[in-house]
């Protein structure tokens, strides 16, 4: 609370980049989120942006009646302008052209293009946006995660019978290969326990174990044994930041939550 | 003797193919009751919600038509099949049941009409004369539940017809939970209304979407007698599992007639709300009264493998915690 009264109203504008980290889903962790948005509507805080991840945006839409809509998004990355970022030597992570094929089949999945001009999706693509549910984030993850150096030799010899040279394209070319691997899958017997952390962490946008057992209705074991256990499944992972769901797992998480009937985000 | 006779030209020659059919037929019928009866709870486990609750509510239908298709098989087998043998049998046979086994009979026509109305199917959480539980399994005769105790209560099917059956959930995935909560006279109304929002909002076991209902009484209900009366003690509101306590020491926990009451409410509530998800009712004493009431009630999901009365006391747990807390 001393943080929010302190806050400077000096008339400079302000950004404040995370709101999820603003609460915490316990009855006393609230508080501080209402006074936030209250003073901010009532305009005591000055002029400033609010960011707030989708899940947590959610949940705060039923702590805390939001008076008044003024609420925008980015606009939703499809398979064409989930191309044109991919494709971008900066988001690629390649000094120059990348061509990307499908290992199995051969075909163009990031065909040879022009950034600025567009590149064309292809269904690999369209895919790909689909099932990241159009979020770039998620997407280069995913897109990274499923690139490798070498063809399988289905495409190989597809290439040898259409009479393709493989130094066919341009020299400052790098050629990757992309294949669908075998993504998280949610486990048969999933209980509440799993789901509990699952959806506290989407709502809190990751948390630490300390936080999170303040939260749960769990042991610290019994937590432990369950963050253990989806990080096994590759649906959580505590790499960098605080524990919080992978990426490469946030498709069967957010599947799994919403066909149990939790609340979940409207992206 | 004519008598006689006639009696047994009734029945057929129960030659040794006719004794073999009607084993075999008994025996598939056996055999195909019994599988449906693993394979469609097994199949059940791989859904949520509703699929599940249809695919357990179709194994007594599934038990009940195989039984009546291998009755029709077998009936020819051993009575000649004239309309006058027929009437006769059966005649006599209506007699029998009407005297004997009336009730017997009367379960098993009641518990064909619970297939068609499905008062209750497995996975519901009923009541039906003071017992409170999961319904684990509907057989020909009764319905087994299992209450918060851990206690499998057998209930014959014509409670149907002249008992009331409380649903919980009637075949969805969620239900209210209600606990009491015995507070001092001092405190703020208003706050521990405040309170008892944001505790129900931070319990997981909360459906989100549904609205968070709060009222707050100014008197004690006739429906809660006073916690500081003798008679309130912890064996009138009993806890099951996990029990704790109040401020007061006072052993508090989940219970029937708090259970019903609050299912009255979000009745109520319904008429306003559509669906009461959260009903929050703190009742405030008199200036002289000793304490102040309250009742925390929340929809909550449950899920179908896992023991509801410990979900219950975990809930109690976060309630009764976030109110020591402040």
């Amino acid at each position: 609370m001393a943080w929010l009264d302190a806050w400077p109203v000096n008339g400079a504008g302000w950004v404040l980049p995370e709101l999820e980290r603003c609460f915490l889903r316990h009855a006393r962790g609230l508080d501080l989120v209402r006074r936030l948005l209250e003073a901010a509507v009532a305009g005591r805080l000055g002029r400033g942006i609010i960011a707030c991840d989708s899940w947590a945006w959610a949940f705060l839409q039923r702590v805390w009646a939001i008076p008044q809509p003024e609420v925008y998004t980015l606009q939703a990355f499809d398979a064409n302008r989930l191309a044109v970022h991919l494709l971008n030597p900066a988001s690629a992570g390649a000094g120059h052209g990348l061509w990307v094929r499908n290992a199995r089949t051969g075909e163009d999945v990031l065909p040879l293009g022009d950034v600025e001009g567009g590149v064309p999706a292809s269904d690999e693509m369209r895919r790909l946006a689909a099932h990241c549910r159009d979020n770039p984030g998620i997407a280069w993850r995913y897109w990274r995660s499923h690139l490798r150096p070498e063809p399988d030799p289905s495409a190989a010899d597809i290439d040898a019978e259409n009479g393709q040279p493989a130094d066919a394209w341009p020299a400052d070319t790098d050629t990757m290969w992309w294949s669908s691997g075998r993504d998280p899958v949610m486990p048969a017997d999933t209980g509440d326990d799993m789901a509990f952390v699952l959806h506290g962490l989407l709502l809190h946008n990751g948390l630490p174990e300390e936080l999170l057992a303040r939260l749960m209705p769990l042991s610290r074991d019994q937590l432990g044994a369950v963050l253990q256990r989806l990080a096994r499944l590759g649906l959580v992972e505590c790499d960098v930041r605080p524990w919080q769901v992978a990426p490469l797992g946030y498709a069967a998480a957010r599947d799994f939550l919403r066909g149990r009937g939790y609340l979940v985000d409207a992206f | 003797m004519n008598d006689t006779d006639t009696f047994v030209q009734i029945f057929r020659a129960l030659t040794g193919e006719a004794l073999l059919d009607i084993g075999l037929i008994a025996g598939t019928a056996l055999l195909l009751i019994v599988g449906f009866g693993r394979l469609l709870p097994w199949l059940a486990d791989k859904f949520h919600g509703k699929p599940r609750l249809y695919l357990l509510a179709s194994v007594p239908l599934l038990r009940m038509l195989i039984i009546a298709l291998a009755l029709l098989v077998i009936i020819p087998r051993v009575i000649e099949p004239t309309p006058q043998n027929m009437l006769a049998v059966l005649g006599a046979a209506g007699l029998a049941f009407g005297f004997a086994l009336k009730e017997y009979v009367s379960s098993l026509i009641a518990g064909v009409v619970a297939l068609h109305e499905f008062p209750y199917r497995p996975g519901d959480w009923i009541e039906v004369g003071g017992a409170y539980g999961e319904v684990k399994h509907i057989g020909m005769r009764t319905v087994e539940i299992v209450t918060q105790d851990d206690t499998v209560v057998f209930i014959p099917h014509l409670k149907i017809w002249n008992e009331q059956i409380a649903n919980a959930n009637d075949g969805g995935s969620h239900l209210q939970c209600a606990a009491d909560f015995y507070l001092q006279p001092d405190h703020d109304a208003a706050a521990v209304q405040h309170l008892l929002h944001d505790v129900a909002l931070s319990s997981p076991y909360l459906q989100l979407d549904m609205p968070v209902s709060v009222s707050v009484g100014t008197a004690l209900g006739d429906a809660l007698p006073h916690p500081g009366l003798p008679h309130r003690s912890s064996s009138a509101v009993p806890v099951r599992h996990g029990s704790h306590r109040s401020r007061q020491g006072r052993a508090v926990g989940p219970g029937h007639r708090c259970r019903r009451r609050a299912r009255g409410i979000g009745r109520r509530l319904s008429a306003h709300h559509g669906r009461a998800a959260v009903l929050v009712q703190a009742r405030v004493p008199e200036r002289d009264a000793e304490c102040l009431d309250a009742t925390i009630a929340l929809t909550s999901r449950f899920a179908p493998h896992s023991a509801r009365a410990y979900r219950v006391s975990a809930l109690y747990a976060r309630l009764n915690r976030g109110l020591r807390t402040n």
